[in-house]
């Protein structure tokens, strides 16, 4: 068997551990509503709730991925729509920082990495977007490669 | 006297009295037709003008309803008497059956799964999706109990079936349920029963009866992402995405046909806000805006239709509809109308049709109106008992709130409930805290210290068979059972159940028990229950973590057991290790100051502070001019009930002067500002530069607005005497002598002079369209031979009474209509006497015509008052881009600053007539007397906090800090041979509100936010992927 | 290692006294999988200097590009390290891609050994790779640590690589004559400057390395031009510290070491010299605090140098190199 064909197997099976971060207010609703809702979706994530999008440190981010996430993701209320006014914009800034001078450069796709906006009444969205990314980082493969 | 109240109606009205109320220190019994609360705004997806998702707002409160103590939550009940007078009513209540045990009833809809009954539409959808016989209204339904429609379910109608019984785990199921009585005793009633949007009602020529076309509230749930289609644009006949979709406002509401005379207020704005969420839903989707006047009556509104054109390319046509027909082949809509612009009657061929039909009194009004005894107004909205109050049913002890009293936005109403709270306080004063509780635990909290080895309960929940179907609970008990630190693990069919609570209790005790898991449904609404029951058993709440396996386990992976189960693991693993770090939290308590400040001596200023006094608290008001009335002193004639302005001004300045409680400041202003809520520092400086020193527990901003003076435009400028300013003019009208009118001719009067352009004030500023048509009265009044000219843009009348106060005075006048396009010309055509020309091309005649004219009255938009930039820097409060304060949300929250214990209300927030002025200031009073009502401010244990030795002192979470809770402190420090300030981050407890983005900010890991911390959520991540589950269960 | 477990025994969790939460040892650790190839920004480099993958003269950027996330204006040390480089080299300098930490803040800051050795192999076997003869390096840190650490560990890392900060590369040749510094000082009234001394360029060095001497023996070069080198009170050595290293967590202690340093330096000249980015980070960060010393100049050796050096005869050093 071919080097290549061997990868594409293995990403085949290949199960991506996922780290999502939701806020409490928009987000972690939306999930609460795909689950009322029985939108399915695949089961890699793991869900941390936190208060707002704004207290997803850089460096939680880093620690997920130096402990082997193969994937990372942030959601929160919509622009506009944050509990606290305005932290969800403060994640979006530091997030783009974090993405283009940290992620990039050290070598990581950056799609594995990413900052979405679900809102309380986006069940489906939610689902949507888990299973979106996870098909995503399945054909990325793993993170150690 | 009882210290309760009854509101009826528990929409977004009813939530948020019953809210303040409670805070205010009553009981209240909150009495909802409907299973659930929420009403109107819960049907919504979006709210404008800031496009919130509408539940995404409303559902934190809705919880917050059903989780306080001191609301009484009567769902799907009806009022059916009322006897006694204020202070004392009896009321009898009828609770209608659900056929389901409230207490039994844990919401896991296993009934709804297996009931065979389906495709009965669903109200909640306006009839547009499905539901069960058995059936919650809406998955965000509180309380999330469901309930049996009688009369389609087999086992009530014909005595078959009976699944849900047997399936329903909880036995929660009693077919026996019988309608009962409940008296309830209570002080003071709020009635807020809402609106209805009856499309069905409307006449024929709408077309309503046709498959594609809609209302707007119907289309509200298609557009929504829970709604029908799950939020994809898509039309009744075909299910298929419309290309052109045509909204047609004021279908129905201004018309006297439709018997619906006022103006529904809120059409433009939701018209608007649809079509821009439909372009952002579907770029092939199109939308068409038949209008007739732009009325968008709220801060920053106009500009929002603006945006829906210019940003979103809606194209706007102004209109009169004559009919709508169906296309039979396509299902398509013809629409007839007639062009205003061009005075030709067209066609239109849309796919889709919105109408925005009008927002009328509900059905049962005259039924329940009956019931309370009180009046009902001509258009059969609940009466008011002075257009000065609106707040007042004709009924003592009965107050009436949000859109049964008459047509408004979301904004309006929750400034609304706040003032009836407010009013409802002060008339029952004396019998404030007497009915509340608050919650007393009699068991010692035990001491944990960081370093005692953490002994950890687990408790998982099968929820019925909602998680035990899909994920092999023993199998996780097991494997968490062998996790370190953790002595006890058990499962349990429902965990949030009564008995569950006592089981709980007796395994802390009996295990001794430092930490305590919950693995079951969502810390969104169950979180508060379990964190009770902990410190019932006297273990600090916040040692208390919970799992979600349901909402992300079981109900979202319901093929995939192993995974769901492993993913169950994890999950409780990680809170596991989360848990180890959690500390106890004190929460705090801040004693608060029971007086109040208020700025700025207008109509708002005052009616605020006499709320305030007369709830018994000291309130020093101070005003900047010699006297008090602000505005209120240049105005003659109050409109629309034709008042003169000098009377109800000397009866409230009488009233604010006389009440002891009211110190009041002239020719003051603030100084100097320090503190926070609940303990404020306040210097203020007089005329004669003499400072008086204030300590206040809130503050209220009602600093008012002014007059905009116009000066180069239409030759303005301030001098000439046949140019002049609305207020100018009414000036005039107060002096005696009148001789001056008798020797003009004509006079002409120019709307949205500098108002609503395209650059500079873009806004509307929503009052200047009925002063002038009370002034041309006026003016007509005293010179009946006047002939008045008023080129216009579109008339603002979007409040209740407006509309026919508007189409009465018609005939004073000669209508023109202009556009942006083409500004009217004013040129001197005379030098002495001093003579003026006016031209103007007329949209709806589609002709320049020009004209001469012997006065020109400018009707000038609001601005804000002078000087606000160092006030909002010393009340560290923000102004938006138009100068006006920015209050905390403009939907929820229209009263509050960002920053707690400052408040605002009246023209300081925009410009606004005196009943919404007055409205606004009881509500600003309402809001800030939860506060001093109390006493005391608690703490939430969830805010951040500063390791003093780590901070550096950069500022930066000062910076990102939305609540201005964060100081830096400076301090000289001596360091062998050399002294440096130190700056050190302070967070204020008592503002913080825990977001955390301080934390996330601060460049050195110097804050942590409590519950949240950098260590905690570490320790989740280290245990998701470094000890993960090897083998471990089923996997 | 010692540092280490003096801080270990006072306080439990080590990583609590890594400052900027760890953004950069946490990089630095995933630095060290062997599965990561970095994909650095080269937005940097200039596009009238021409860089290579392969070649003998390695510039070994370090941390810099990262520090971008917190850090503005750290690039130019990078930029004019290059520009000397590429103005004195004939063949295209070797900036890796790819490149990785040298380790040192896990090591001194952390005392994570494994991963220190981690990035040390995976650092010589990129070295290799590239076929790389002399490693030069702008950064304090990344000198000591492949002057005097990697040897430690792995024995023939000396005779594989010549190893020469810029302080050092730039002295030497300027000792074998190939290039002359250049450029007087424009303004009427000489300028006086002075330099701080990076700890690891200085007293963690073994005594005979005479860098510290070198530097003094360029800058009395400067008077020619203009520029007068005045010694600050605390030098060589026996210099102060600029309070951190190593990404430790500064504090008002360290503070207040700084505000010291920055004081003798103002009373010394108006420029600050220094050749450590996080120096010149941390110096220039308490300027934003105090006034009194935001008027120093701080600059890096590189930044400096950069517009003074002219190459003498360049056929000439392409002659010798053969």
């Amino acid at each position: 068997m071919t080097e290549s064909k061997e990868k594409l197997n293995k990403n085949k099976d290949f199960e991506p551990e996922l780290l999502v971060f939701c806020c409490n207010w928009c987000s972690y609703a939306g999930a609460d509503l795909a689950g009322v809702s029985r939108f399915q979706y695949p089961p890699n994530i793991r869900v941390i709730r936190v208060m707002c999008s704004g207290r997803v440190d850089p460096s939680f981010v880093l620690k997920a991925l130096k402990d082997g996430a193969d994937g990372v993701l942030i959601s929160g209320c919509h622009i506009g729509d944050c509990h606290y006014i305005s932290g969800n914009e403060f994640a979006k800034k530091r997030f783009e920082r974090m993405h283009k001078i940290i992620i990039k450069q050290l070598g990581i796709n950056e799609k594995r990495v990413r900052l979405e906006w679900v809102s309380a009444s986006e069940g489906k969205r939610f689902a949507e977007v888990i299973t979106e990314f996870t098909n995503q980082i399945k054909e990325l493969g793993p993170l150690e490669n | 006297m009882e210290g309760a109240v009854l509101v009826i109606g528990a929409g977004i009205a009813g939530i948020q009295t019953s809210l303040d109320l409670t805070e205010l220190g009553f009981k209240v019994y909150l009495v909802e037709k409907t299973p659930s609360i929420g009403g109107r705004m819960a049907q919504l997806d979006k709210t404008f003008p800031t496009n919130d998702c509408s539940l995404c707002i409303l559902a934190p409160k809705m919880v917050e309803v059903y989780r306080n103590p001191n609301i009484k939550l009567m769902t799907y009940h009806e009022v059916t008497s009322i006897s006694g007078e204020p202070g004392n009513f009896d009321v009898t209540v009828l609770k209608k059956p659900r056929y389901i045990d409230e207490e039994k009833c844990k919401g896991c809809g296993d009934c709804a799964t297996k009931c065979p009954k389906i495709q009965v539409p669903n109200l909640f959808d306006m009839n547009l999706g499905k539901r069960k016989s058995v059936y919650i209204p809406f998955p965000q339904a509180v309380p999330p109990i469901y309930l049996i429609d009688p009369e389609l379910c087999l086992k009530l109608t014909k005595g078959v079936c009976g699944v849900c019984e047997k399936v329903c785990e909880a036995k929660a199921i009693d077919y026996e349920q019988k309608p009962q009585e409940i008296n309830i005793k209570v002080g003071a009633v709020v009635v807020a029963t809402g609106f209805d949007m009856p499309a069905g009602e409307l006449s024929s020529r709408w077309g309503y009866r046709f498959q594609n076309v809609v209302s707007a509230l119907e289309y509200e749930r298609i557009l929504c992402a829970s709604g029908p289609f799950g939020g994809h644009v898509l039309r009744l006949s075909d299910e298929e995405e419309p290309e052109k979709i045509a909204f047609i406002q004021c279908a129905g509401s201004r018309d006297l046909h439709e018997n619906v005379p006022y103006c529904s207020s809120v059409c433009c704005m939701y018209t608007a806000k649809e079509a821009i969420i439909t372009t952002e839903h579907s770029e092939n989707t199109k939308c068409f805006v038949f209008r007739h006047d732009i009325r968008a009556y709220g801060k920053n509104f106009y500009e929002f239709t603006q945006r829906a054109q210019d940003e979103y390319g809606v194209k706007y046509f102004q209109t009169k509809i004559s009919i709508i027909e169906e296309d039979p082949e396509t299902n398509d809509l013809l629409i007839h109308y007639e062009d205003l612009k061009t005075g030709k009657f067209n066609d239109f061929r849309a796919n889709l049709v919105v109408l925005a039909t009008p927002l009328v009194p509900k059905k049962e009004i005259r039924e329940l109106a009956n019931i309370l005894n009180i009046e009902l107004d001509k258009y059969e909205f609940f009466k008011e008992k002075s257009y000065f109050n609106k707040s007042l049913s004709s009924r003592e002890g009965i107050f009436l709130c949000g859109f049964c009293q008459g047509p408004m936005d979301i904004p309006e109403t929750v400034a609304d409930a706040s003032g009836v709270a407010s009013q409802v306080a002060t008339l029952l004063y004396s019998a404030k805290f007497t009915q509340v509780r608050e919650k007393e635990y009699d068991v010692d909290e035990k001491e944990v210290n960081p370093f005692d080895e953490p002994r950890i309960g687990v408790l998982i929940c099968h929820c019925g068979i909602n998680i035990g179907k899909y994920v092999d609970v023993p199998n996780v008990r097991d494997y968490i059972k062998s996790l370190p630190n953790v002595v006890y693990c058990e499962d349990n069919l429902y965990s949030c159940s009564s008995d569950s609570q006592e089981q709980i209790k007796e395994k802390i005790k009996e295990h001794n028990l430092n930490r305590f898991i919950v693995a079951s449904c969502t810390p969104r609404t169950h979180e508060p229950l379990f964190q009770e029951t902990c410190q019932e058993a006297g273990l600090n709440k916040y040692l208390f973590e919970m799992v979600n396996i349901r909402d992300q386990c079981s109900w979202v992976h319901m093929t995939e057991k192993e995974a769901a189960t492993e993913k169950s693991m994890d999950l409780i693993r990680m809170a596991v290790s989360k848990s180890k770090l959690l500390k106890p939290q004190k929460e705090e308590k801040i004693e608060v100051i029971p007086t109040a400040l208020v700025i700025g001596g207008g109509v708002s200023g005052m009616t605020a502070s006499l709320e305030l006094a007369n709830q018994r608290f000291k309130t020093y008001l101070i005003e900047k001019e010699k006297k008090l009335g602000g505005n209120l002193n240049n105005l003659n004639i109050l409109y629309p009930i034709q008042e003169d302005a000098s009377i109800f001004l000397n009866n409230i300045i009488d009233k604010v002067e006389s009440n002891n409680n009211i110190e009041v400041h002239l020719e003051s202003t603030i100084k100097n500002v320090k503190g926070y809520i609940g303990n404020y520092d306040v210097s203020i400086i007089d005329s004669k530069d003499k400072l008086t020193e204030i300590k206040t527990g809130a503050i209220i901003v009602a600093t008012g607005g002014q007059e905009f003076k116009p000066n180069g435009l239409f030759q303005y400028d301030g001098k000439n005497k046949q140019i002049m300013t609305q207020l100018e003019v009414e000036q005039k009208l107060q002096d005696t002598d009148k001789s001056w009118l008798e020797k003009l001719k004509r006079v002409t009067f120019i709307l949205c002079a500098g108002a609503r352009q395209k650059e500079g004030i873009t806004y509307c500023s929503n009052i200047c369209c009925g002063t002038s048509i009370k002034n041309i009265n006026i003016l007509k009044e005293l010179n009946p031979n006047l002939e008045i000219v008023v080129l216009y843009r579109d008339f603002q009348m979007a409040k209740k009474d407006f509309e026919e106060y508007y189409r009465n005075r018609r005939k004073d006048a000669i209508f023109l209509r202009y556009d942006l396009e083409n500004l009217p010309k004013v040129a001197k055509v005379a030098k002495s006497p001093e003579k003026y020309k006016v031209e103007v091309f007329d949209t709806n005649l589609q002709d320049n015509l020009d004209f001469e004219t012997d006065l020109i009255v400018l009707a000038t938009p609001m601005v804000p008052a002078d000087n606000l930039k160092d006030l909002a820097m010393m009340l560290k409060v923000p102004l938006d881009r138009t100068g006006f304060f920015l209050e905390a949300h403009v939907k929820l929250r229209p009263l509050d600053f960002a920053t707690d214990g400052i408040f605002l209300c009246g023209v300081a927030q925009w410009p606004k007539n005196i009943q919404d002025s007055i409205s606004q200031a009881s509500g600003a009073a309402g809001r800030a007397s939860r506060f001093l009502s109390a006493g005391e401010i608690t703490t939430s244990g969830l805010v951040a906090e500063v390791t003093q030795s780590k901070c550096i002192g950069c500022g930066d979470c000062e910076e990102v800090c939305p609540y201005k809770a964060i100081e830096l402190i400076e301090t000289t420090k001596d360091f062998e041979d050399v002294s440096i300030i130190v700056k050190k981050s302070s967070i204020n407890s008592a503002l913080c509100k825990g977001c955390g983005t301080c934390a996330a900010t601060c460049p050195v890991g110097a804050i942590s936010v409590k519950h949240y911390d950098f260590d905690q959520i570490g320790a989740m991540i280290d245990s998701y992927f470094l000890e993960k589950v090897k083998n471990g269960g089923s996997t | 290692m010692a540092r280490y477990k003096m801080r270990q025994s006072i306080k439990k969790n080590v990583d609590e006294l890594i400052a900027h939460k760890g953004v950069y040892t946490t990089i630095t650790e995933i630095m060290s999988q062997p599965y990561i190839n970095p994909d650095r920004s080269l937005e940097w480099v200039p596009k009238n200097i021409k860089i290579a993958d392969k070649g003998n003269v390695l510039y070994y950027v370090g941390c810099i590009p990262y520090f971008n996330y917190e850090f503005d204006k750290i690039d130019s040390i990078a930029l004019s390290t290059l520009q000397i480089l590429s103005k004195i080299e004939k063949e295209p300098i070797v900036v890796f891609k790819e490149e990785i930490c040298c380790g040192h803040d896990v090591y001194w800051g952390q005392g994570k050994l494994e991963i220190f050795i981690e990035l040390a192999k995976k650092n010589i076997k990129m070295f290799e790779k590239a076929g790389i003869s002399t490693i030069v390096t702008a950064c304090a840190e990344c000198y000591r640590t492949f002057k005097v650490d990697y040897p430690k560990l792995f024995e023939d890392f000396n005779q594989k690589f010549e190893v020469k900060h810029i302080i050092e590369y730039i002295y030497d040749i300027w000792k074998e004559g190939k290039i002359e510094f250049v450029g007087k000082n424009e303004s009427e009234e000489e300028i006086s400057f002075t330099y701080h001394d990076p700890c690891r360029l200085s007293r963690f060095l073994s005594d005979d390395n005479a860098i510290t001497d070198n530097t003094r023996e360029i800058f009395k070069e400067f008077q020619k031009l203009g520029y007068k080198f005045t010694e600050m009170e605390h030098n060589k050595s026996n210099s102060l510290c600029c309070g951190v290293n190593s990404w430790m967590n500064c504090n008002e202690k360290s503070k207040a070491l700084r505000y010291k340093r920055m004081l003798e330096a103002k009373s010394a000249g108006s420029i600050l010299l220094t050749a450590c980015p996080k120096c010149k980070i941390h110096l220039s960060c308490l300027q934003d605090d105090y006034k009194d010393i935001s008027s120093i100049e701080i600059s890096d050796f590189s930044e400096f140098l950069v517009n003074h050096i002219k190459v003498i005869d360049s056929n000439k050093i392409s002659e010798v190199k053969k």
